[in-house]
């Protein structure tokens, strides 16, 4: 009854695909196969061309070369339409849903077995046997802008599938997911693939892969550098394929240097907050973040962290409770950077830096007031461009030239541009927002070691971030966020996975301190 | 004020709503998919005058209302063209192109100017209700078009929220990426519903110089576009809203005229700007509600380019 065994053993083959962007190729031909049955991982850091190679195979992107073959059959997308006829659906990190429709309007989308005239009920009743059919369950009335992120892309795999597509692709499924959301799609995965499904995994998480593929293939600047069975693979290996000279995966490699921790420097008290909608988003917010310490506050996205990072930093206002930096409550954007806050927020390249203008403009952002850069209404140029170059120099930038547009730099660069920038100067603390996302591993540990060297010259640090990996790694101290609350509050000594995990998912805690 | 008097003013507010009814109603659509058309002046002018001229070339005014949302069609094309396919401004090119029509219908109709329409849209009594007291008087004796522009709004509301398609209309103008990725063709039909706004803002041109003034002088929609096109936010983007917003606009339009007629001693200036007035005034009243209520209503992606990615 299932559209999966009719069209069960689609293999996909891509053969020579080339794709370039200007001057960059990023894929740059040779061939892979994913064979059915199989959950196949596409394992590599940013940038290797992971996305792009599947977003050809999925009809997003046009290839310049090359050949795709479904199931042995030579076949040409020039939309996502034609790949989903032929059976290749793509599931990406940013989710395709139309946040204002229910479950079930958005399994109708573009369904062909949906009668001209419809519903609720019927599309209720249709979205629910799909979910039966595939055993992912959700419920279909549900507008799906309220849905968690685990939800939403049970969703969207349910509409990949629904549609008839015998090969799934998932675009980093797990970077939005909680530990248990991560584990229960990893199963979900390995049930499709015994059911005959061709599973593409793109990924650059070493553990998971290991935990979920059959086959894992890496890629690195745009070339295929290792296909294997999973029995072939382990930690150490993968880790040398994706990046040359990096030999080990990231491990706890923090302890706190400085003796002293007694002085708060940034106390958020009984915070609360709303949402644009008018919503509760803050429900009395209570943090203190004492120097020579990163607090890592972790949780689901949407749970109040955006509220909470935007009011300690001075750009959204707070119904009550306050913010406390260095002695002084702060309100506002530039009483936050008196009182010594630097702020590196999760959008760096809508809100944290100006793409469009020079490093040395970017530079100086901060501090152009300041008498050692400007004189009266008069920016110094030529002063702004020597602060610029000893930047770019200390953050070790890959270009010495200030001059460059802030969007011709990498994610990776353009985050050291930032947090150098950020943490530079007379600083007492900094709130710092998924610091490390989208970064390869390489320029994620730069990134990190630069909030570590902070913290070891007495800043306080907040860490708000999704990876729960890279919070164990550098906190001293961790705290939950839920529903706008604090959930717990751990030393990182004391600190569970599981329980945290629980406490992220809304759970309650076990010997809560 | 007696009964005959207010029967035959809401008669004529219903009458002279039927443009702004019908163009807002296309708008509506266009709207849906995400695009908005600013030149909606610029259509119903293009329509006025191509349908004013056609009904005395042919002498009747079924080929001037067709030959209206005909070259309404083209000209929201123009703009379609410009903005869906090449991604530019929509305000900008809107503002051009309603610059354009205003000058080239000005030129191409000064010999029509002051003439009386030979083909007039004559008034289509239903047969039994018209002769009702009071109602059949305020109500059936309107034009066939007037009847028709009544009952376009629950059609489209029958379109949008009870079939197929009218879901992914709306997919297109909340998420395009979402419709793209289920396969839906958003370029083709954003431009198919600027091109459907064309013809209902085109034929609501055409009523004016047909059924309306019965004459043809320079921007003689007069504004009536720019209503069109706020009745739709202020709708709130709800096809029965649409009604009873250019209802509204309709009664404030005939005040001018009844309060000439009562001897309210308001000079009639007053009340010309009433209808522009208005507009802002319930606007803010919408947009005060709105924030109490926490709703945004508006289509997500309405005016945004669609790129895929």
């Amino acid at each position: 009854m299932t559209v999966m065994t009719d069209r069960a053993g689609l293999a996909l083959e891509l053969s020579g695909i080339v794709k370039k962007f200007g001057d960059l190729t990023a894929v740059s031909g040779f061939e892979i196969c994913f064979e059915p049955g199989q959950v196949h991982a596409l394992l590599g850091e940013n940038g290797a061309g992971k996305s792009t190679l599947m977003n050809v195979a999925a009809g997003f992107l046009t290839p310049d070369l090359g050949e795709i073959a479904i199931g042995g059959r030579a076949v040409h997308f020039g939309s996502p339409r034609d790949a989903i006829e032929a059976g290749v659906g793509m599931v990406h990190q940013h989710f395709r849903l139309v946040e204002q429709f229910t479950v079930a309007q958005n399994l109708a989308l573009g369904a062909k077995d949906v009668g001209t005239l419809t519903s609720t009920k019927a599309l209720n009743e249709r979205a629910a046997e799909i979910g039966a059919t595939y055993g992912l369950g959700v419920d279909p009335s549900k507008v799906v802008g309220s849905l968690s992120v685990g939800e939403k892309q049970r969703v969207e795999i349910l509409r990949t599938l629904s549609r008839g597509a015998q090969v799934l692709i998932l675009d980093e499924p797990t970077a939005v997911l909680t530990p248990d959301e991560s584990d229960q799609l990893c199963l979900n995965l390995r049930a499709m693939a015994s059911a005959g499904a061709t599973v593409v995994f793109i990924s650059h998480k070493l553990n998971e892969v290991l935990a979920v593929a059959d086959r894992v293939s890496v890629m690195r600047g745009g070339l295929l550098v290792a296909s294997r069975d999973r029995s072939e693979c382990d930690l150490d290996s993968l880790a040398r394929l994706m990046f040359e000279d990096v030999t080990q995966a990231d491990e706890r490699r923090s302890e706190r240097s400085a003796v002293s921790l007694g002085t708060e420097i940034m106390t958020i008290q009984d915070l609360r907050a709303r949402d644009e909608r008018g919503a509760s988003a803050l429900k009395g917010v209570t943090l203190e973040v004492h120097d020579h310490e990163i607090v890592g506050l972790v949780g689901v996205a949407g749970n109040g962290q955006q509220e909470l990072e935007q009011i300690v930093a001075g750009i959204r206002q707070a119904d009550s409770g306050t913010v406390v930096i260095n002695g002084d409550e702060v309100h506002g954007v530039q009483a936050a950077l008196r009182a010594g806050l630097g702020y590196i927020p999760e959008d760096r390249r809508g809100t944290g830096l100006v793409t469009a203008q020079s490093i040395w403009l970017n530079s100086i952002l901060r501090i152009y007031k300041q008498g050692t850069i400007s004189r009266g209404v008069l920016i110094q140029t030529k002063k702004a461009k020597k602060f610029a170059l000893e930047l770019a120099k200390k953050v070790n930038l890959s270009t010495a030239d200030v001059a460059t547009l802030v969007q011709h730099l990498s994610g990776g660069n353009a985050q050291k541009l930032l947090a150098g920038r950020e943490l530079e100067g007379e600083r007492k603390a900094v709130v710092a927002v998924n610091p490390t996302q989208g970064l390869d591993v390489k320029a994620a540990r730069a990134v990190r070691d630069r909030l570590i060297q902070a913290r070891d010259e007495g800043l306080a640090v907040l860490l708000i971030s999704a990876d729960l990996d890279e919070v164990f790694a550098i906190s001293d101290r961790i705290a939950v966020i839920y529903e706008g609350q604090i959930a717990g509050n751990f030393a990182v000594g004391d600190a569970d996975r599981d329980e945290i995990g629980r406490l992220m998912g809304g759970g309650s805690a076990n010997g809560l301190s | 004020m007696d009964y005959q008097f207010l029967a035959l003013t809401i008669a004529t507010a219903i009458g002279i709503s039927t443009a702004i009814l019908l163009a807002a109603t296309g708008e509506l659509l266009v709207e849906k998919v995400g695009v908005y058309n600013i030149a909606l002046e610029g259509v119903m002018l293009v329509g006025a005058l191509t349908g004013f001229i056609t009904g005395q070339t042919t002498g009747s005014w079924v080929l001037g209302l067709v030959a209206g949302g005909v070259a309404g069609c083209v000209f929201a094309l123009v703009f379609g063209f410009i903005t869906v396919l090449l991604r530019t401004d929509m305000i900008v090119v809107g503002v051009a192109l309603i610059l354009v029509a205003l000058g080239t219908t000005q030129t191409i109709g000064s010999s029509y100017v002051a003439v009386e329409a030979v083909a007039k849209i004559p008034n289509a009594d239903i047969p039994g209700l018209s002769s009702l007291p009071f109602i059949g008087t305020a109500l059936f004796q309107q034009t066939w078009v007037t009847y028709i522009a009544a009952v376009l709004p629950f059609l489209v509301a029958f379109l949008l929220f009870r079939t197929r398609h009218g879901l992914n209309m709306r997919a297109i103008g909340e998420n395009p990426n979402a419709a793209d990725t289920a396969g839906i063709a958003v370029v083709g039909w954003r431009l198919f519903y600027v091109g459907v706004g064309g013809v209902f803002a085109g034929v609501g041109g055409a009523y004016i110089t047909l059924g309306i003034v019965d004459s043809w002088a320079g921007n003689v929609t007069a504004g009536q576009g720019w209503i069109a096109f706020a009745i739709v936010f202020f709708a709130g983007w709800q096809p029965l809203w649409i009604l009873i917003g250019a209802y509204f606009f309709g009664a404030l339009s005939v005040l001018g005229d009844v309060g000439q007629v009562m001897g309210w001693g308001i000079p009639s200036e007053a009340f010309t700007v009433l209808p522009y007035v208005g507009t802002v005034a319930v606007m803010m009243l919408r947009a005060w509600s709105q924030k109490r209520r926490g709703a945004v209503s508006w289509p997500a992606a309405l005016g945004l380019p669609f790129y895929r990615s």
